[in-house]
């Protein structure tokens, strides 16, 4: 019976989803209320069984070993559920101010909060069987938010979308079955499943890497990226949480899933995996920042910026050592906040004056001070100067480089950190010091943008000065796996 | 309790910031004199702690902030550094209230000229290097700020270089901290030492990346070339503390990784030593051509730190006979900060006046403002190393420990340095002359002495205290020397120093320069870089088309590497999709092309007797009555139809199955 209550955080977002259009709400106030309240429930839920002693796990359908949705709580799966949670309840009351101007409403929070419930399912699935389910649902969930507009820019970029996540998904079922074929078990291990005898090289490796790719996809490596760029035609609440954490966390979070749960420090080190995806991931982090400089949409400059961090991200997991791990996971939490300021700020820019493109927000942060200091301060974090959260965790992404006796890692972070230098400062340069003649009135975003804005901005400095806690939560977990 | 003052001279020019910045949306004039009494304050308690920081060193440990703690340190050599920090402070700050006036955005810009200064003193408060770093790069930040003020044009070009050549050093200097973090494990400064002659040739490399980071803002040739683009951009107690503090900064930097993590290691102290040859005398080179009189300046900061340079690099060569070498060093840091803001401040009163500092406008200027010219000329002396003044005590401690040099490695080196030295202290007297007979001097008739009312005594004020600070430590120098006395005992050396500073030979060793440096002046300035006409002195500047670092060689390079890497990268970005769309076309193509099916009769007569015209005649003729022609298209659009009716998938989804099975069995 207790451990049903794992269930607790998955359903509940599920039934508020089929709920809300199916109420009639009276006025739009009582439905911002239903919304928000049940965001914040559910990460009470998460709380509330956190606190509950004694193993939590829950077969909720089991056909054979392979069919079997099994889900399961672990230190991983608490820390990617709260992260998603907490930043899903700023992007709540963010979008009910942004959503005013895009209309669909309803949908757009049915579908938003189906998404809430998918990711936490991610987080708790307890074998990469679920986890794959819950992937192809996340897919088919997102597409309706992606294609909000509905206009013929939006549709395009949606089948992009739908194709790439498929097609990457593909290649998970693919590898999946053949995983299945020589293991027979797809539960989550610390340390992997795999018996270090009994299989070849050769078939392993095939297996990684087609698990590699396939989740890779939605972590947008390099060359299968373009769909996060393609997917900026979303209302920007969307693509902030696409980016931070739901869709490509979920893909990193997977490759995390597969890298230290099924396979095992060990075997990807016997089979080499973690090199030949090595490189892919240091072409991803360069080619992310190098085509970020090039954008002149301030939306599709931050999705290549993602590109590339995401880059960061998947360094600290194939390094294979715990700095490295740290590092990583580390970087996922940063980079979700910082990412997440910066879409805030460049959608609250959107509301306010039209403006998509950086040349013409000239002098915007006389006109939104509060919003582009906030702004400059995630873009210095992101760029990971001290005594930012990027900082903390390009540190231990470094020393983890080193430590794996691969000068080259610190070396492409430095130049990538230039490259983001290159391509972010610029917009806070044009912003706070416009010259003569840009004389504009204070006009801030209404308080329900600007105050998560303000909040989040306040967390990248707080994670930067004192990131302790979550860093001894993470060694905690890295201790286990490696 | 004393320990925590370390934290409240670190806090309070940034809550001072705030504070201020709030004030100053109410009233300008509170604002004004709020951050002047903040300022005075944090120079006060500074003041204070003195007597504290020469009984011992005073130590602060806080945990977890940033994850391994913040670690204030404060003993005597921190403290003078501190100290001038917080008096330069003072100073420009009650200069800005009078120079900022006609600016806009004042309150923003005392914001950051407080943070500045916090972030200035945890550098020098810091013993753990990674503190060190975080605030050199909150520093780079905030002064950036300070350098685009005027947010023109020109201010933006010399803020880009700035802040790039910032950014790029500093993330050159992580580097740096990653590898000696993985070496060493610990980054307290003083644990390094012992840790870092152990490792092997790789402790250079490391040295070699942190240094870089500082040496950007100390202006160290070749990474100077920010400087003569950043100094005249900048409103002029910018200039001050970019010159007088900010520079030090770099340079303790510099300190801290040569001179206490490598513990003054032959081949870095050589390498800094050349390089502050270099930058003491092509500084001073090309100070001689500038005529924008900030300009001239900064070269001339350039060349000054040259000599710091050179006194920090005999430190590390003199191991064990380096006394003279370290009250040289920061006996020059001391100086140097002292007489540079003032001839920055005295150059920014000009400003203040006309708007421009060009040589060729101003000239004539001073020649009716006693007290100006006094203080120019003062701070002149001071900097040219005239007897009397504090630069001479300064040169001719240099001058001692490198002939000291000289006698204990008989090196062809220090024969050269001692030239360059010379040369240099003579390219000194000479742009100073430069300035001094243009401005103050030469007759114009536009200035007749009748800006005398706009010149504000509170913006001499400052100046005069330099003026006297100046002659005084001339004259007496050894309170100075009592300082530094303390500051050698934490370089483990006894001993104290005795130098009489007014003898023949030192005297002469002075003049001799400043004959070179007149002999300079008359000879090339004069000749070269004047014109005359119409009986007016034109002054030109034949060095601006001449080879630049950073026009000819960082920007093409930077310029270079990016287009290609881009364009590369480019090919990988778009690839997929662009195989994707030629694979698609090409099988389009494919399945548009036809697939003759022909059918034609048998003929039963022997083939060789019939031609192939003659079918091919006959082709054409039964083509028309039935066409067999098909594309590929169509044939799987056939398929395809066909795929749809039941048994098809049934068949297929057999294929399929079967596939699966052998995978599995395989």
């Amino acid at each position: 019976m207790k451990n049903l209550l794992v269930l607790l955080p998955i359903l509940f977002p599920f039934i508020m989803a089929l709920l809300i259009p199916l109420v009639k709400f009276k006025t739009k106030k009582k439905r911002n209320i239903l919304v928000s309240s049940s965001v914040i429930l559910n990460l009470l839920l998460i709380f509330l069984i956190l606190y509950i002693d004694g193993p939590m796990k829950v077969h909720l359908f089991k056909l054979n070993n392979f069919i079997d949705i099994f889900f399961k709580i672990d230190k991983m799966g608490i820390l990617f559920s709260i992260l998603a949670s907490t930043l899903w309840i700023f992007t709540t009351f963010y979008s009910m101010e942004y959503m005013e101007h895009e209309g669909n409403e309803k949908r757009f929070f049915a579908f938003f909060i189906l998404t809430l419930g998918i990711t936490v399912s991610i987080a708790y699935a307890g074998n990469l069987f679920t986890l794959y389910i819950f992937y192809e649902l996340l897919t088919l969930a997102t597409f309706p938010l992606v294609i909000h507009k509905g206009s013929k820019e939006a549709l395009y970029s949606g089948k992009k979308y739908l194709i790439y996540s498929l097609g990457g998904a593909t290649l998970v079922l693919f590898g999946m079955i053949l995983l299945f074929s020589i293991n027979n078990d797809l539960s989550f291990v610390a340390k992997g499943i795999i018996s270090p005898v009994a299989s070849e090289n050769g078939r392993l490796l095939m297996i990684y890497l087609a698990l590699f790719i396939g989740f890779g996809v939605k972590a947008a490596i390099i060359p299968f990226h373009s769909w996060l760029p393609a997917a900026m035609v979303a209302p920007t609440p969307v693509s902030s949480l696409l980016h931070a954490v739901a869709v490509v966390k979920s893909g990193i979070f997977a490759l995390i899933r597969v890298s230290y749960f099924i396979f095992g420090v060990d075997i990807i080190e016997r089979i080499n995996g973690n090199l030949y995806v090595s490189v892919l991931v240091v072409i991803t982090i360069l080619l992310g920042s190098l085509l970020a400089l090039h954008q002149e949409n301030l939306k599709k400059r931050l999705a290549y910026s993602t590109v590339s961090q995401l880059g960061y991200i998947l360094l600290g997991l194939v390094m294979l050592n715990e700095n490295a791990f740290t590092g990583g996971i580390l970087h996922l939490i940063n980079h979700a906040v910082i990412k997440i300021t910066l879409f805030f700020c460049a959608g609250a820019i959107y509301i306010k004056t039209g403006k998509k493109n950086i040349s013409d927000i000239k002098g915007i942060g006389r006109k939104m001070p509060t919003t582009m200091v906030c702004f400059g301060i995630a873009s210095i974090s992101l760029i990971g100067i001290p005594p930012t959260n990027g900082f903390v965790s390009k540190w231990y992404l470094a020393l983890g480089g080193l430590g794996a006796n691969k000068i080259l890692f610190p070396i492409i972070l430095l130049v990538s950190a230039l490259l983001t230098a290159g391509y972010l400062i610029p917009i806070i340069v044009t912003a706070f010091f416009p010259g003569e003649g840009q004389k504009q009135k204070r006009d801030e975003a209404p308080l329900k943008m600007l105050v998560p804005i303000v909040i989040l901005t306040s967390i990248v400095v707080i994670l930067g000065l004192f990131p302790n806690p979550i860093l001894h939560f993470i060694e905690g977990i890295a201790a286990k796996l490696i | 309790m004393v320990k925590m003052s370390l934290l409240v001279i670190l806090l309070l020019p940034m809550v001072g910031a705030a504070i201020g910045y709030i004030i100053g949306k109410k009233s300008e004039y509170y604002r004004d004199v709020f951050n002047v009494v903040m300022t005075g304050l944090e120079l006060l308690l500074v003041t204070l702690l003195y007597k504290e920081v020469s009984m011992g060193v005073i130590e602060l440990f806080i945990p977890d902030v940033m994850g391994i703690g913040l670690y204030l340190k404060l003993d005597m050599l921190r403290y003078v550094f501190v100290w001038l920090s917080a008096f330069i402070w003072f100073l420009s700050t009650m200069y800005s209230t009078q120079y900022i006036v006609k600016y806009k955005n004042r309150n923003r810009y005392y914001a950051y000229f407080m943070l500045t200064l916090s972030s200035s003193v945890g550098i020098f408060l810091s013993e753990n290097i990674l503190n060190l770093f975080t605030f050199f790069e909150i520093m780079s930040f905030t002064s950036y700020a300070l350098v685009i003020h005027d947010e023109d044009e020109y201010a933006h070009e010399g803020g880009r270089i700035y802040l790039a050549m910032a950014i790029a050093g500093g993330l050159v200097t992580l580097m740096g901290l990653f590898l000696l973090y993985d070496y060493t494990a610990t980054l307290n400064i003083e644990e390094l030492a012992p840790l870092m002659t152990n490792l092997g040739n790789i402790k250079y490399v490391i040295s070699f990346l942190i240094i870089f980071g500082f040496a950007v803002k100390a202006s160290l040739f070749p990474l100077h070339v920010w400087l003569p683009k950043a100094y005249p951009a900048a409103p002029t107690p910018a200039n001050a503390i970019l010159s007088g503090v900010l520079l030090k900064a770099g340079i303790f930097g510099v300190m801290v990784t040569s001179l206490f993590i490598m513990d003054g290691d032959i081949i870095i102290s050589t390498i800094i030593l050349v390089l502050g040859l270099i930058n003491m005398i092509f500084g001073g080179f090309l100070a001689i051509f500038q005529r924008n009189i900030k300009r001239i300046l900064a070269y001339s900061s350039m060349s000054q730190a040259g000599y710091i340079f050179l006194g920090v690099g005999l430190i590390g060569l003199l191991k064990g006979h380096n006394l003279t070498a370290i009250y040289a060093t920061i006996y020059h840091i001391i100086n140097h900060a002292l007489f540079k803001v003032l001839l920055f401040l005295a150059a920014g009163l000009i400003y203040m006046i006309i708007r421009d500092l060009s040589i060729n406008v101003i000239k004539g200027f001073g020649k009716h403002k006693l007290l100006l010219k006094v203080l120019f000329l003062i701070g002149a002396f001071a900097i040219a190393g005239m007897p009397g003044f504090n630069g001479y005590i300064s040169k001719t401690l240099l001058h001692h420990a490198l002939s000291e040099a000289h006698h204990i490695y008989h090196s062809e080196l220090f024969i050269v340095a001692e030239i360059i030295f010379n040369i240099s202290s003579g390219l000194t007297v000479a742009y100073m002359t430069k300035i001094f007979i243009a401005v103050f001097i030469e007759k114009n008739e536009k200035y007749k002495g009748q800006y005398k009312s706009h010149m504000s005594k509170r913006a001499l004020f400052p100046l005069i205290i330099l003026s006297g600070l100046i002659i005084y430590i001339g004259l007496r120098p050894n309170i100075i020397i009592n300082v530094i006395d303390k500051i050698v005992e934490s370089f483990n050396i006894k001993g104290h120093l005795h130098v009489d500073f007014y003898t023949f030979h030192n005297l002469k060793s002075s003049f001799t320069t400043i004959i070179i440096g007149l002999g300079i002046y008359v000879l090339f300035i004069r000749r070269y870089l004047v014109n005359t006409k119409e009986g007016k002195r034109v002054y030109k500047n034949p060095s601006i088309g001449w080879f630049s670092l950073e026009d000819d060689f960082y920007i093409p390079v930077i310029k270079f590497t990016f287009k290609y890497s881009s364009k590369i990268f480019h090919i990988i970005d778009k690839g997929i999709i662009d195989t994707v769309k030629y694979v698609n076309n090409k099988v389009k193509k494919l399945g548009n092309i036809n697939i003759g099916c022909i059918k034609r009769k048998i003929i039963p007569i022997g083939i060789k007797d019939i031609k192939i015209k003659d079918i091919k005649m006959k082709d054409k003729s039964i083509n028309k009555d039935i066409d067999f022609k098909y594309n590929l298209s169509d044939i799987i659009e056939k398929l395809r139809s066909n795929m749809n009716s039941l048994m098809y998938s049934v068949f297929i989804f057999a294929i399929m199955l079967l596939l699966a099975l052998t995978i599995l069995v395989l």
